[in-house]
């Protein structure tokens, strides 16, 4: 076999191939299979309408070329043909509205769902919050640091991954009802075809129905600052049994967390779980030495509210300081985290106050 | 009544964007100003009224 010829069979063999692909997913929803043939309809359409216009117009610059002799006639106006060429285009956009109306009155037909999931976007996170069940919780990214930073190889995830995915059932109508908490974000997973914009104080609805468990990953889609690259979607579907397990094993955690706030921690036992709660909560703005950056997110280190009274400290992170990007925590942190990430800034980062707080303490 | 008609089939025109030379001087040689505007409201009430129209009807066939 030719060197050429392996190089080609490789290119074409399927991983080479996705690298390479240039349209959009069939998707794995009955719905995003519609969208998707409708997307080759109008795509083949134009195709045609494409070849046809180009194909009379390059014939006709060839066969009537100057050197050939050809000469310009000129005329005026020709009303029949006007209208001929904008009565067919218009004819033609309407038969193509006929089968995109049927598909849009199907994604925007979000009656009758088993399930709704209200999804916020936050800077730089996604809330999950199922309305039906006592669930709720924050979907953060969990790539590691250091391979963001190209100081270890990247996993195939990169920038796709969380800390806790967002779990629906399969086979089930699951609902989104679409919002935002600071700024226009967009809920995007291709292989649902769906994307829904995220705008605070609007409620926007989607909906899936996925026939096969899986994990299907996307991201936010709507520059929302900083972090926008940093916030992607994972959905995990799973089996109806799965997906009640996954409702159980969540209560149950939830009664555990409730038990552990009460608990009596150590300083060190504090610190050390502060450490993970700033690196991955608060060490996107304040930075991961507690430095900030200066004239957008201030310094921990030395910061007059990290080293005064702990009391204030305490607030600003349950409460946030509106209209700055500090938001309110109480929502998305454990009364342990709060309290772990307090003591933690109070005693690291280079600040050495000395004191720390207990989760019992926190009031939410 | 002849202007009125003359009017709706210019208007009907430039809604598609194609008008003839010989209809253009027509118009601009003895038509009505006034004729034209209360034609032009009028042809654009009747398409808003007809797009909202076959909207209803597509929804309620759909539904
Ligand atoms: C989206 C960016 C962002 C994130 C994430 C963030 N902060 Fe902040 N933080 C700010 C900004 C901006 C301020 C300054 C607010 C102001 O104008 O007073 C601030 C102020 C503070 C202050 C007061 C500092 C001072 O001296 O004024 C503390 C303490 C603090 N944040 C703690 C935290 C903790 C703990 C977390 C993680 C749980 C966190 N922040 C996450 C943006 C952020
Ligand atoms: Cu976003």
């Amino acid at each position: 076999m030719s060197k050429a010829f392996t190089l080609a069979l490789s290119l074409l063999s399927t991983p080479a191939l996705a690298d390479w692909q240039l349209n959009m997913n069939k998707g794995v929803t009955a719905l995003s299979r519609e969208i998707f043939d409708l997307h080759m309809l109008i795509f083949w359409i134009c195709v045609v309408i494409g070849v046809a216009v180009f194909g009379v117009m390059f014939y006709s610059i060839f066969k009537f070329r100057k050197s050939k002799g050809a000469v310009a006639e000129h005329w005026h106006e020709n009303t029949t043909v006007e209208v001929f060429w904008t009565v067919i285009p218009s004819i033609i956009l309407i038969a193509m509205a006929v089968p995109a109306t049927a598909t849009l009155m199907d994604m925007y037909d979000t009656s009758e769902a088993d399930v709704d999931i209200q999804i916020t976007g936050y800077q730089w996170k996604w809330r999950y919050q199922y309305l039906d069940e006592d669930i709720d919780f924050f979907s953060n990214l969990s790539t590691p640091r250091e391979e963001i930073i190209n100081q270890s190889t990247k996993n195939s995830n990169y920038l796709l991954e969380v800390d806790n995915a967002l779990v629906i059932p399969a086979n089930k109508k699951v609902r989104f009802l679409v919002t935002a908490n600071d700024v226009i974000h967009s809920w995007w997973v291709p292989h649902f075809a769906v994307k829904k914009d995220a705008i605070p104080g609007f409620i926007n609805e989607a909906w899936v129905k996925v026939e096969e468990p899986g994990v299907y990953r996307g991201q936010c889609t709507e520059l929302c600052g900083k972090d926008h690259g940093f916030m992607p979607v994972v959905v995990e579907v799973k089996s109806e049994a799965d997906y009640a397990q996954w409702v159980a094993d969540q209560k149950a955690m939830k009664l555990a967390m409730a038990d552990e706030a009460s608990k009596e921690f150590s300083m060190d036992e504090l610190i050390a779980k502060g450490e993970g709660v700033y690196q991955g909560a608060c060490a996107g703005c304040h930075q991961p030495n507690g430095q900030g950056i200066p004239g957008a997110f201030p310094a921990i280190t030395g910061s007059s509210i990290a080293t005064g009274a702990i009391g204030a400290h305490v607030d600003i992170i349950v409460n946030g300081k509106s209209g700055t990007a500090m938001q309110a925590f109480k929502e998305q942190l454990s009364a342990v985290d709060i309290a772990a990430v307090v003591t933690y800034q109070r005693n690291a980062l280079g600040n050495t106050v000395g004191d720390m707080v207990q989760p019992s303490a926190i009031q939410k | 009544m002849r202007i009125w008609v003359l009017a709706v089939w210019s208007v009907m025109a430039s809604f598609l964007g194609v008008q003839s030379n010989a209809n253009r001087e027509r118009d601009f040689g003895h038509g009505r100003f006034s004729v034209f505007v209360v034609a032009g409201l009028l042809m654009t009430l009747i398409f808003l009224l007809s797009v909202y129209g076959l909207v209803q009807l597509v929804m309620m066939y759909v539904h």
